[in-house]
């Protein structure tokens, strides 16, 4: 990795004010993403890094771009770990009513992952974006190149489908 | 069809399940700092080096350390086996994470980054030949709380290996591992990123 760049002082400017006042949710989205801290700190300051030194001035929306990779930089990762969370559809059907009341962030990341394992992964990622990133539905439709209705409808699918699940378990 | 009442149930319990996947433990901001560039909080060394108005920055900003499970570096996953290996057991057989990881100056590997930073320069010979780019160094930490430098795992230029050794090699002391009551050497690496902007 070259780290060498020709950056101006207000281009560097630009990214630290934006990472910094994103830092927060994207610190979360991380986390609960990739499930431990050490990798999520990893990831974001690869990211910061790689933003300083790339050539992503003209970008037209740099959150949008942000969270974009953000995303993909925590799937490589997950991929290269194989810590990929699949389609597990039994997963709220084992699922223990005192799991809904998690303790600290490890249980609260392991129920997310449970109930988010049930879901196609393009509606997780809306889900996430939306409640871990407070992305809009437009941000987001930017965020994964897809059509407003589409974010959605992805969004509310998922919702539904749990809904429809943890009440034929009688958790919620 | 459906009714009002049922519109507002199914409201409601979405709003349910949106309060469960919304996370509350949300791990504190001050947990994560950005990378710090040098450009901006040592400028007497800067002026040294500012060549053309180019000026220096590095940053360390990434680490990895020794859990039980796959631990990531930039070039992939290391299997737990190859790190476990590396610390040494009382009854030379187990391969389980110490029950108290090493600490530095009271904190963890995060605060020997961030001492790290403090220490390390931007080698000139390299600044001037406009080497940037990120070194993986590896090191120990052992019994008796001495840090033993091992090798460079990753590193676009021997310049730069050689600075971070320099640094690891000046570390303080830390306390030991310790595993089943006994002291326990431990395996480290840190990566530190050097980057060169023109102002």
């Amino acid at each position: 990795m070259k780290l060498t760049s020709n950056k101006s002082s207000d281009y560097r400017s630009r990214i630290d004010s934006l990472v910094t006042s994103e830092l927060q949710s994207m610190y979360r989205y991380a986390c609960y993403r990739v499930g431990d801290r050490d990798t999520a700190r990893e990831i974001i300051h690869e990211l910061y890094l790689r933003f300083l030194t790339a050539d992503i001035g003209n970008v037209r929306n740099l959150r949008c771009y942000l969270y974009r990779s953000l995303s993909n930089a925590c799937t490589q990762r997950l991929r290269t770990t194989q810590r990929q969370n699949l389609i597990d559809l039994n997963a709220i059907e084992q699922l223990k009513a005192e799991e809904l009341q998690p303790a600290d962030f490890s249980e609260e990341q392991a129920l997310i992952e449970k109930l988010l394992a049930t879901l196609a992964e393009e509606q997780r990622e809306v889900i996430r974006l939306h409640l871990h990133c407070n992305c809009t539905f437009a941000e987001i439709a930017e965020i994964l190149e897809i059509p407003l209705p589409t974010a959605k409808s992805r969004y509310r699918y998922g919702i539904d489908h749990l809904r429809n699940e943890l009440h034929k378990q009688g958790v919620i | 069809m459906k009714t009002n009442n049922q519109d507002t149930a199914f409201e409601e319990l979405n709003h349910r399940v949106e309060q469960l996947l919304t996370p509350r433990f949300t791990p504190s901001a001050e947990e994560i700092r950005l990378p710090k560039t040098q450009h901006k909080s040592r400028t007497i060394w800067l002026n040294t080096l500012r060549i053309g108005g180019v000026a220096a920055a590095l940053a360390i900003g990434i680490f990895f350390i020794v859990e039980p499970y796959n631990t990531v570096t930039a070039n992939g996953s290391i299997k737990v086996e190859e790190i476990v290996q590396e610390i040494e057991t009382p009854d030379n057989s187990s391969s389980e994470k110490p029950d108290t990881m090493p600490k530095f100056q009271g904190g963890d590997l995060t605060k020997f980054a961030y001492w790290v930073q403090e220490q390390i320069e931007y080698p000139k010979e390299a600044f001037s030949q406009g080497i940037g780019g990120k070194v993986v160094a590896e090191f120990f930490i052992e019994k008796d709380g001495s840090v033993t430098f091992s090798k460079i795992l990753e590193s676009p230029n021997e310049i730069l290996s050689k600075e971070v050794e320099r640094v690891i090699k000046l570390s303080p002391k830390w306390e030991p591992a310790i595993q089943k009551g006994q002291k326990v050497r431990v395996k480290y690496a840190i990566p530190v990123a050097f980057a060169i902007f023109n102002n």
